[in-house]
């Protein structure tokens, strides 16, 4: 250990206790069914891909699909998105009564023009939403989503990371949450959530 | 002297031109235009009866490619970090695939395109650099396996 600066070492523990609090309950491999559809209030004010001021209550009366996620990710992103894109696809046009929504929580990198040339690599009817930190973050808390922002040793400033929840989130058309899920569920089970919601 | 470093120039020749470990299925993840970064995946199979390990990458398409893994914790919160060597047991085949290792291509210099194809070149620790066309998959690919089975069927 000699040698080795701590501080990163703090940083790492509080981080893994701070997600140790904040996400105890999310261990996904079947999707998760709420006993009881749980109201998720989020104020949070967003501006869409095509620059459109929105908000999680203008969705009311769809069912909506959430993803918290950031375009410099190489990886978890695209397969979660890839998964997204794929449920859309197996309900054909009943999808139509669903909103697929991806938040981005790298406001810094991640604006609207960005997004919009990002999302319709996976669906046409894919929506990101921007915001700023303190939207981004309001959102993030009412979902029990986590992220942080990590910047490699060595690394260049804006080759940052982002540590992330990777979860989708199904809320139906009041705007309760009903369930969760990701690309490690079969998707006949997420299929069954989705076709239960609509 | 000048014997030795003969024989050391001709060792790295051969090792380099009858590598043990291959790569086969490589694939990137199409992205969009103004993209920084890609990913890329493929199967290292180590036939050779001695332990390797992948030590380095290279792309004319990006600045660097660096070699990274995820990890996701016990409360479902994925890590992405750096690693500097991926070990290839001997007989064995490692796969660096979605949700694990991959290739992070980093400061593209155009963007990967859908149906296109680049080469890699890869730096293993025993078996020299090999270079490998990778194709490019659609965005949300889950890898050229995947992509054969039709997708979007519910059962």
């Amino acid at each position: 250990m000699n040698g080795l600066p701590r501080l990163p070492l703090i940083v790492t523990a509080v981080v893994c206790l701070l997600a140790g609090l904040a996400l105890g309950w999310l261990r996904l491999r079947h999707a998760w069914t709420a006993d009881a559809p749980t109201p998720i209030t989020c104020t949070a004010r967003f501006t869409d891909h095509a620059g459109v001021p929105v908000q999680l209550t203008d969705c009311r009366g769809k069912v909506v699909l959430l993803y918290f996620g950031y375009t410099f990710c190489p990886d978890i992103c695209p397969t979660e998105l890839g998964y997204m894109a794929r449920l859309l696809d197996a309900l054909g046009p009943q999808a139509g009564r669903i909103i697929p929504v991806f938040i981005s929580v790298d406001p810094e990198r991640d604006t609207p023009a960005k997004l919009a040339e990002y999302v319709p690599l996976f669906h046409p009817r894919l929506r990101a939403w921007s915001g700023d930190a303190t939207q981004i973050r309001l959102a993030a808390d009412a979902f029990g989503a986590y992220y942080d922002k990590v910047q490699p040793a060595g690394g260049k400033p804006g080759h940052y990371l982002m540590n992330h929840t990777s979860t989708i989130f199904l809320l139906d058309g009041q705007g309760h949450l009903v369930g969760r899920f990701d690309s490690h569920t079969p998707l006949d089970e997420a299929l069954t959530l989705l076709r239960k919601a609509l | 002297m000048r014997h030795a470093l003969l024989l050391l120039a001709a060792a790295t020749l051969l090792t380099a031109a009858d590598p043990t470990v291959r790569i086969a299925d490589a694939w990137a993840r199409a992205t969009a235009p103004q993209a920084q970064v890609g990913g890329a995946f493929a199967q290292l199979v180590n036939d050779g009866a001695a332990d390797d390990a992948l030590i380095g990458a290279s792309c004319p398409l990006s600045g660097t490619v660096e070699l990274h893994t995820h990890v996701k914790d016990d409360r479902g919160v994925w890590r992405m970090s750096a690693v500097g060597r991926i070990p290839l047991p001997a007989r064995q085949t490692t796969a660096m695939k979605p949700g694990g290792l991959h290739f992070m291509l980093m400061e593209l210099k155009q963007p990967l395109r859908e149906g296109a194809t680049f080469p890699l070149t890869c730096r293993f620790a025993n078996a020299g650099t090999v270079t490998i066309e990778v194709r490019i998959l659609a965005a949300g690919s889950m890898g050229p396996q995947a992509t054969a089975a039709p997708t979007g069927s519910p059962h």
